[in-house]
């Protein structure tokens, strides 16, 4: 009897510490939201050079987290695989459990994602969930951002600015003004977002020697222009010292 | 026995990756390690005979003897890590009219509130005093005549204490102007090829020779690009304002400078900067500016993360390095 019942002990520890049980908190704490496939407009023929051509692109359905990744999921997921935390994890403000995890390379990104069977959103799943199938500029419309709709910099680019009641990063999900039709908040503002894949032009396609990652979105240093949902910012994937660089992950699911 | 042969060959690799030490560049130089078990040691002076030397570990500061032992000669200074990660306290200390003087760091992380001594600049005699704490990050200092230099690598500038304690401004360290291929390697899409970047000009090591004449290292700033950090030469100006001038540049983070008895210069390199992992570890050099052929000579190179340079009474050069190494240095010339 005795040993039965340490079999159970031990079988259920071992589901505790179990690769599902970990996505199931992680899915409990950062639920993922369907987003709807289809073809969708890609791309801006009034943004910067690297946003062109605009595009129809089809893509398959696929999910997405409700919120940018935080500090506090970000710390059980560096308990539970080993690897290391993100550079400003004891930081005073940034470091706090309920805003978004900066400070990390493109890898530590994508190791997480990968943790939960995840990946990073590709650009155009950013995209289709940011801007809908019409090609909206921002997650909420159209509308110019203002510090009720998202965490956003000053006019002038880049620094930050308090009138969205935060200097710097805001806890995830503070600005649910600002969120996509499916509910998914902070597509726009608070941190920019990894994403999959390399930079790449859309004209020739090339990959610019797999030199350099993309993030989107903007962030609370940013102005309108970068915040709107086609800007394409490529950046050194090494790089992990951004106090301003986040991430979040998709999943597709037959 | 394929066992053995694998495990002599992880020892060997391991031996040297992780007990590599600094190696001599210039022959008619050699150097001991100072067994003394400190953490982080980081500021260094000569008290008499002794060797004082902070731990940015602990907040104290320990006294060494000729007979190789270590004592505490003051403790309870804050100490902690700085937003980068990197430990903070009493960065600095020099021994100057019987007084100790002390530049104190600022630990920003998991602080509440600040401690007296926190962003200071201390004076210790038989109790410490704070000479003033409207720093952002005091860093190291030096003396003329009776006054006081002190760096200030937050406000970047350089502030002169008088006897009678008044405080002036002597310079502001500007931006400094990146070349626009570097910023391109970060990011080609942030840094254009037409608009100069700018960063911060973060001065570090401060050195006054014989006629009064100051000069600064300058770190840089983040994100530290190869070849950025630079020691100006601090002239008169027009209208009695201090200009800067450079006298050598294309350095890797100097983070301390010191006169040398015979009026050369040493430079202490902290290496480059790795995207991923931040201050390469073993990248550090120790370099001596000759003014009479104005050439650069390189000492030791594979420092790790070193800190501060101290010649002694003796003519040894003193070195103190994050790794926890203390390294005294000789010439045989």
């Amino acid at each position: 009897m005795f040993f039965y019942r340490l079999n159970i002990i031990i079988l259920f520890f071992f589901f505790l510490i179990s690769e599902s049980f970990a996505e199931s908190l992680f899915e409990k704490k950062n639920p993922f939201i369907f987003i709807k496939g289809g073809e969708f407009v890609f791309g801006n023929n009034k943004g910067e050079e690297n946003e062109k051509p605009q595009t129809l692109v089809n893509i398959e359905n696929f999910y997405i987290n409700m919120y940018e990744i935080s500090n506090e999921i970000f710390n059980d997921y560096v308990f539970l695989s080993g690897n290391r935390n993100s550079y400003f994890y004891e930081h005073f403000h940034l470091g706090k459990d309920t805003y978004p995890v900066v400070g990390l390379s493109w890898k530590d990104a994508s190791d997480f994602c990968k943790f939960y069977s995840a990946n990073l959103p590709t650009e155009a799943q950013y995209e289709r969930a940011t801007r809908g199938f019409n090609g909206n500029l921002y997650s909420w419309g159209n509308d110019e951002p203002n510090p009720k709709l998202v965490n956003m910099g000053s006019k002038e680019c880049c620094n930050p600015d308090i009138k969205d009641g935060y200097e710097a990063t805001s806890p995830v999900g503070s600005f649910p003004l600002g969120k996509n039709e499916e509910g998914v908040m902070d597509l726009i503002g608070n941190v920019w977002e990894w994403m999959d894949g390399w930079y790449y032009s859309y004209k020739n396609n090339n990959d610019q020697e797999k030199l350099f990652r993309v993030l989107r979105g903007g962030s609370w240093k940013n102005n309108a222009w970068k915040l709107r949902s086609t800007y394409r910012m490529a950046y050194n994937g090494d790089f992990r010292f951004a106090a301003n660089g986040g991430f979040r992950c998709v999943k597709i699911i037959e | 026995m394929k066992f053995f042969f694998k495990l002599s060959f992880l020892l060997f690799f391991a031996n040297n990756i992780i007990l590599a030490k600094p190696t001599i560049v210039d022959s008619s130089y050699s150097y001991e390690i100072l067994k003394t078990n400190i953490t982080y040691p980081s500021g260094l002076t000569e008290k008499k005979d002794d060797l004082l030397i902070s731990d940015l570990s602990n907040g104290k500061i320990y006294s060494y003897n000729n007979q190789d032992n270590l004592e505490i000669y003051y403790e309870g200074l804050p100490f902690g890590f700085d937003v980068m990660g990197y430990p903070t306290g009493p960065y600095k200390i020099k021994f100057y009219n019987d007084k100790l003087y002390i530049s104190q760091g600022w630990a920003d992380i998991n602080r509440l509130e600040d401690h007296i001594y926190d962003h200071a600049f201390l004076e210790l005699e038989k109790n410490i005093k704070v000479i003033t704490n409207d720093l952002w990050n005091p860093y190291d200092f030096s003396f003329y005549e009776n006054d006081i230099y002190l760096i200030d690598s937050g406000k970047n500038n350089i502030t002169k204490i008088d006897k009678n304690n008044n405080f002036f401004e002597l310079i502001f360290f500007d931006k400094i102007i990146q070349k626009q291929e570097d910023m391109q390697v970060l990011s080609p899409t942030e840094f254009s090829n037409t608009e100069p970047y700018l960063t911060e000009a973060v001065p570090t090591g401060i050195a006054i020779n014989n006629d009064g004449t100051v000069y600064v290292s300058i770190f840089g700033g983040f994100p530290y690009f190869k070849g950025s950090g630079k020691i100006l030469q601090i002239n008169d100006g027009i209208n009695g304002n201090k200009e800067s001038s450079i006298l050598i540049e294309n350095l890797n983070s100097p983070v301390d400078i010191e006169f040398l008895s015979g009026g050369n210069l040493a430079i202490l390199e902290m290496g480059t900067f790795d995207y991923e992992k931040e201050f390469a570890q073993k990248d550090g050099r120790l370099l001596i500016y000759d003014f009479n052929n104005k050439k650069l000579n390189e000492i030791l190179k594979k420092l790790d993360r070193p800190q501060t340079i101290l010649q002694r009474k003796n003519g040894d050069i003193v070195l103190s390095e994050l790794s926890g190494n203390i390294y005294i240095v000789s010439n045989f010339k």
